[in-house]
């Protein structure tokens, strides 16, 4: 019994939730400081040169897996790869799970500063240091509001994917576009905000010859867009008959690029408005997320005029951000639970109680959430990866074959080209991120107890290996049939 | 905001929204064909 009964109600609900699935709050917190230390328009260059080398065929790909498996990623890769290859799926939506769990916390975050922000807390004189470390020091709240998240995302799913995240996402992303508009013109018009935009947008040709800009662009291209993530290949198991996956892969991965610029412009034109230095505001960029979002913009969004406006709209367009890809996420839980016999109404609660419950520890050490942000983070890449050697395996001119059925435009070799360029790709942009981790900790690089380095990854990932091996045959004899399982996986060639 | 800023945020924003713009065109031109 195939898990595929609902279908979107039409292309654009369809990519409406696509692109709601790929925009997130990294694409407010983590691409405007990534993109003003990397040479601002040269980074742009690059970024959308890897948007279209990496990101667009691996959302193509995702796209027809779900699409013609119209199963979640387990049972899509078993009839994409073979029984033996059963576990890559389990793999890539464990990976995705496990950064679900401190998703969801992050959510909190994000639901917490927006009330914060409407009941007048972000005022002139706040501490922003101070406010955040009180935050995390109240199990109370973080836990509150990571539950008060979760909640959120299982009532919508719970109610499945017309009566759930069509009516809702069909308002929630519109809602975004327009509040991070209003906040991008507000910011933009502040005196000062020009180096903001300057920092953005006018190229450091400089930095375009050097390796770090590119492995920034290529690592931002694969985190931003959700491209092998799995997200998308669940989103495609509910697409309608005879959809085009080519030019809504393009529309997909190019708005979500755009929000970044809409959400930069914002962000950076606050900054360089408002800190009290030209120096200051330069520092500020390169802070980390955390550091950036909750607390240099809130001690300069408390100083803005208008600030009680402009703070809930900031926070709310994160809120709103984070809630939209997190509604992806319990849904790829509960498809994949679905297929393998589960009620949907139970697998979605059972999904938001996992959530709930093993995000817990995210919200109670923030350094464990930055050590499962660094793992399951780094671990997407390998999905990407996995993502091409399924299409490899199952035979790249095939699948092209099948994406131009029923395209809109003519996919070309170009794709089956990138797709055999994805590992050379992913070793490049893999082995930047471990030679980094190296760098970060040389003598303890191998530990599997550091926050950030190879040893806590490869520990981590080597359990989730074991495991997902260990389950590929009740994988096989336990997920439904869609309608290309074969009986005999030999026939798969 | 100096002439130098103004034409990268016009290469850049409007460069994204003429290729969405192709992209919206190119499908509903297909959805309207059925």
């Amino acid at each position: 019994m195939s898990n595929g009964q609902e279908r979107w109600s039409g292309r654009m609900i369809m990519i409406i939730a696509m692109i709601s699935m790929a925009v997130g709050t990294g694409n407010i917190w983590r691409f405007p400081r990534i993109a003003a230390s990397q040479g601002g328009g040269a980074f742009l260059i690059a970024l959308t040169i890897a948007l279209v080398l990496w990101a667009i065929p691996l959302l193509m790909a995702e796209f027809l897996m779900g699409y013609r498996s119209r199963l979640g990623n387990v049972g899509a890769f078993r009839d994409f790869m073979g029984k033996k290859y059963t576990w890559v799926g389990a793999w890539m939506a464990l990976v995705c799970i496990g950064i679900t769990f401190y998703y969801a916390v992050v959510c909190g975050w994000t639901i917490r500063y927006f009330v914060y922000s409407v009941t007048g807390s972000i005022a002139a004189g706040v501490d922003g240091q101070a406010f955040w470390d009180t935050f995390m020091a109240s199990p109370i709240e973080t836990v509150g509001f990571h539950f008060i998240a979760v909640l959120i995302v299982f009532l919508v799913v719970y109610r499945g994917i017309k009566g759930g995240l069509e009516s809702v996402l069909k308002v929630m992303l519109p809602s975004l576009f327009v509040v991070l508009g209003i906040l991008a013109i507000r910011a933009a018009t502040l005196p000062g905000a020009a180096e903001g935009l300057r920092f953005l947008f006018v190229p450091d040709w400089s930095l375009l010859g050097t390796g770090e800009i590119w492995l920034q662009a290529f690592t931002q291209a694969a985190w931003s867009t959700g491209a092998g993530w799995g997200l998308l290949l669940v989103y495609a198991v509910y697409a309608r008959e005879k959809e085009d996956i080519a030019v809504n892969s393009f529309i997909i991965g190019f708005a979500d690029v755009f929000v970044g610029f809409v959400a930069g412009i914002a962000v950076l034109s606050t900054i360089f408005a408002i800190a009290p230095t030209y120096e200051a505001a330069v520092a500020i960029t390169g802070e980390g997320n955390v550091g950036i979002t909750f607390i240099a913009m809130v001690n300069l969004l408390a100083d803005m005029p208008g600030s009680w406006a402009v703070s809930s709209l900031f926070f709310l367009a994160l809120s709103l951000a984070g809630i939209s890809s997190l509604i992806a996420m319990i849904e790829l839980i509960t498809t994949n639970l679905g297929n393998f016999g589960i009620d949907r109404k139970k697998a979605a609660l059972y999904g938001g109680i996992a959530t709930f419950l093993f995000g817990i520890p995210s919200a109670l050490s923030f350094n464990f959430l930055d050590n499962q942000d660094w793992v399951w983070g780094v671990g997407l890449l390998i999905s990407g990866l996995l993502t091409a050697v399924a299409m490899m395996v199952y035979g790249v001119d095939k699948a092209r074959a099948q994406l131009n059925e029923f395209s809109d435009m003519h996919v070309g070799t170009w794709w089956t080209l990138f797709i055999r360029l994805i590992p050379l790709m992913f070793l490049g942009i893999f082995g930047w991120w471990v030679w980094q981790a190296i760098g970060w900790y040389p003598d303890t690089w191998w530990h599997p107890f550091e926050l950030y380095n190879v040893g806590t990854m490869v520990f981590q990932w080597g359990i989730l290996l074991i495991v997902c091996l260990a389950l590929n045959n009740w994988f096989n004899k336990n997920v439904v049939a869609g309608p290309m399982t074969k009986k005999d996986d030999k026939e798969i060639a | 905001m100096d002439a130098q800023i103004a034409l990268w945020m016009i290469i850049f924003v409007g460069g994204y929204i003429a290729i969405l713009g192709y992209f919206v065109r190119v499908a509903m031109k297909s959805d309207n064909k059925g």
